[in-house]
């Protein structure tokens, strides 16, 4: 499997591993949150294994570009724009999340929209960036932080305080059913793969997925599924973190670095966490404004022989992203994000549907394919 | 110039000049913040069911080596809640009141006989007092304790910090108990708490830490005396430099045992747990004797000490299972051996009282020290 789309998943596995997700876990820790995390794996894996199986025919292929050669326009077009509301919509939650975190808990005195608008500032550059660069820094990003990543997580896992006795008594209840909320809520870290949609175009080599790559995604999985989840009941207790809004953020301050620079190992993992974050809603948004880009562009808006759709689009981004969370609370974040992601089996059947729509248009050559880029 | 170009250094420079309308990013000074070290709690005195907030707050000065004792204000205020009283300091001074490095929360002993939640909230609920902050329990009251200023205080030092999580002083009769170690094991079902007891001597001059507080739920409180505490502490905590005496037939041994290993299993008895297994592991050095000693006869030694030491541990148990409590965690565990739906831990209150312990205990010492 190529590189790249290792860390595509893996950045959406890492990230994910803070925020919304534990939090939906372990408010269903006594309604089937292991079983519900199983099935998930289960589930995620095979969507990664399927999603690349039906890209691998179309090497150098974004989805847009296929759509537009192989489904007619009245199908592709409402497909193109539930897509880049989808990946729009990511981003935006995260960006949301991170806003109400560092008012939280780094900067109490800022101004919410001026937080806003470092982060919509600085990930509207990355959008601007051409696929193939930002690919590279996701690869530059993901290099140097990784590591310490590893370190922040492994200092997690072994420190004293962490008792693992609350953790057992949570595996106490895996004989509940799982629940459906839970389920989608634990598949999203692993649904890192469908960026492939636009990236495929500069992936050109081994987007393939044998039984080697299968166990390492799915090991991954498991193991972020498992930090996300029981790491913190270590520390926080079993049956008293469900009214705990952030059970991550709570973790990384009950942590102490002794010998570290900062005693307080909280902002250490919250920076790295937040440069991660912002790289991961780079690419949503990244996504999210190409697909709008196939949806529609006007000739009008090309000056001097300078494409401006983009830039129309990103001001889209930008009003909603302020209007949004400046409007938010905390309750409402968490409940779309609820919402977000118990729709993703809509997702999952109008990604599947739609490549398999294109698989069919290509072997029936339906339409001509127009332009070969 | 070229039209684009151009348009990009105004837009560049109109950027620039935003920037000085930002207020920078709504950041006080240093000079106009107050950094609250350590906050005591007590009873109020005025206020039916208030609490009397006191902040203990680090005054900085320019150089350290202007002076020559540390400088603290103290403020006092009572309340309905300890958020009010806070609110109510934030009136009496001039700058803000910092809590994010605060370090050490003092609770006044007779408090944590009531309702604790109401505390918890107000430290957990605010995002900026750190999960990481030591939690004490004070005696004869917190306010006192706060207004001690040791006389081994370095200038720009505060020995509350210093006392726990091994920063300075390291000895097994201190129990550091952590913030969020606390609200864990206060909610959890099947673990008690332990807090540490700060004392002061008569002239206020001096802090002691040496005995511990098992808080219960229902506000059931129990006193760990320093041998207990040393014992609990070692065991749990697995606190090194523990000081041992033995005294039989006239010889008087200090061992000092630097490694501690415990592990224990609970047998069950049908449905029932019934025995509890606890292996000790403990190795170190004798560290003063009052006879001369032959190294020939180190395993009689190990002998004495685990004999004296099993009987020590026991006591411990027996009388932590007399009230009821349980600090080890021994029903959080016996939970964990069950799937819930068999409801362990009703099974678990019943038998904890008429629990029998077995205590294996195993001292190994390397060396009768540097003479023999």
């Amino acid at each position: 499997m190529n590189r790249f789309l290792y860390y595509l998943i893996l950045l959406n596995m890492v990230v994910n591993i803070v925020v919304e997700v534990p939090k939906i876990l372990i408010d269903h820790s006594h309604r089937g949150a292991i079983t519900s995390m199983l099935l998930a794996l289960v589930i995620g894996v095979s969507f990664n294994w399927i999603v690349i199986k039906l890209f691998k025919e179309h090497p150098g292929r974004s989805l847009p570009e296929l759509l537009h050669d192989y489904v007619p326009s009245w199908i592709s077009k409402p497909i193109l724009l539930y897509f880049a509301f989808t990946w729009f919509f990511a981003g935006f939650l995260s960006i949301a999340a991170f806003t109400f975190l560092l008012k939280r808990f780094l900067t109490p005195e800022m101004s919410t929209y001026i937080i806003i608008s470092t982060f919509v500032f600085l990930i509207s550059y990355g959008i601007l960036m051409k696929t193939q660069s930002l690919l590279n820094s996701v690869e530059l990003i993901l290099v140097l932080n990784l590591p310490i990543v590893i370190f922040l997580i492994s200092k997690v896992y072994s420190d004293r305080s962490m008792e693992w006795d609350y953790v057992k008594v949570a595996l106490t209840y895996s004989n509940n059913p799982p629940d459906y909320s839970a389920v989608t809520a634990a598949i999203y870290p692993l649904l890192g793969i469908v960026n492939i949609i636009i990236f495929n175009r500069h992936i050109l080599e081994k987007v393939d997925m044998r039984m080697k790559q299968f166990f390492i995604i799915l090991l991954a999985g498991a193991a972020t599924l498992f930090t996300s989840y029981f790491i913190p009941l270590g520390y926080i207790g079993f049956g008293v973190s469900e009214n705990v809004q952030y059970p991550w953020i709570l973790t990384s301050d009950s942590i102490r670095l002794k010998y570290g620079l900062i005693e307080r190992f909280i902002f250490i993992f919250l920076l790295i966490f937040l440069s991660l974050s912002f790289l991961n809603t780079t690419i949503h948004w990244h996504v999210a404004q190409k697909l709008l880009d196939s949806f529609h562009r006007t000739k009008k808006l090309i000056i001097n022989e300078k494409d401006y759709n983009p830039y129309v689009w990103i001001v889209v981004f930008w009003v909603i992203t302020f209007i949004g969370i400046g409007r938010m609370t905390e309750y409402q974040l968490f409940l779309y994000g609820k919402y977000f992601f118990n729709q993703q089996p809509l997702f999952a059947v109008v990604l599947i549907g739609s490549l398999m729509l294109i698989k069919r248009g290509a072997k029936k050559k339906w339409k001509q394919p127009a332009e070969s880029n | 110039m070229e039209a684009a170009s151009r348009i990009k250094l105004v837009v560049l420079s109109i950027l620039l000049l935003c920037s000085s309308i930002l207020s920078a990013c709504a950041f006080k000074d240093i000079d106009r913040r107050l950094f609250v070290s350590v906050i005591g709690i007590d009873p109020a005195e005025k206020i039916e069911n208030g609490f009397k907030v006191t902040l203990k707050i680090a005054i900085p000065f320019g150089a350290i080596k202007q002076s020559s004792r540390p400088t603290f204000a103290y403020l006092s205020e009572e309340g309905e809640t300890v958020g009010e009283a806070i609110r109510m300091l934030e009136t009496h001074v001039d700058k803000v009141l910092e809590l994010g490095h605060m370090k050490t929360i003092v609770i006044n002993e007779e408090l944590l006989k009531d309702d604790l939640e109401e505390f918890m909230n107000f430290f957990v609920r605010r995002g900026d007092v750190q999960m990481i902050a030591y939690v004490t329990a004070a005696r004869p009251s917190a306010e006192t304790i706060l207004k001690v200023e040791p006389n081994t205080e370095a200038p720009a030092s505060i020995s509350f910090f210093n006392f726990f999580g091994e920063t300075g002083t390291e000895s097994p009769f201190i129990v550091t108990t952590y913030l969020f170690e606390f609200r864990r094991d206060y909610f959890a079902k099947g673990i008690d708490p332990v807090l540490p007891i700060m004392e002061t001597n008569k002239d206020h001059t001096e802090l002691i830490v040496n005995k511990s507080l098992v808080i219960g739920k229902k506000g059931k409180t129990l006193e760990l005396d320093s041998i207990m505490t040393k014992y609990y502490n070692s065991l749990v905590h697995k606190a090194s430099g523990f000081s041992y005496k033995i005294q039989q037939d006239g010889l008087h041994l200090l061992l000092n045992l630097d490694v501690v290993k415990m592990h224990y299993k609970i047998l069950s008895e049908g449905e029932r747990p019934s025995k509890i297994v606890m292996h000790i592991m403990k190795s170190g050095v004798v560290g003063e004797s009052n006879k001369p000693l032959s190294p020939k006869k180190l395993s009689e030694y190990d002998k004495l000490a685990e004999d004296a030491m099993t009987k020590k541990v026991r006591h411990l148990l027996l009388y932590l299972q007399e009230e009821n409590l349980d600090p080890f965690g021994f029903g959080l565990r016996y939970r964990a051996s069950k799937l819930h739906s068999a409801d362990p831990y009703k099974a678990w209150e019943e038998a904890y009282p008429e629990i029998d312990f077995d205590i294996i205990m195993k001292v190994e010492l390397k060396s009768t020290g540097v003479t023999e």
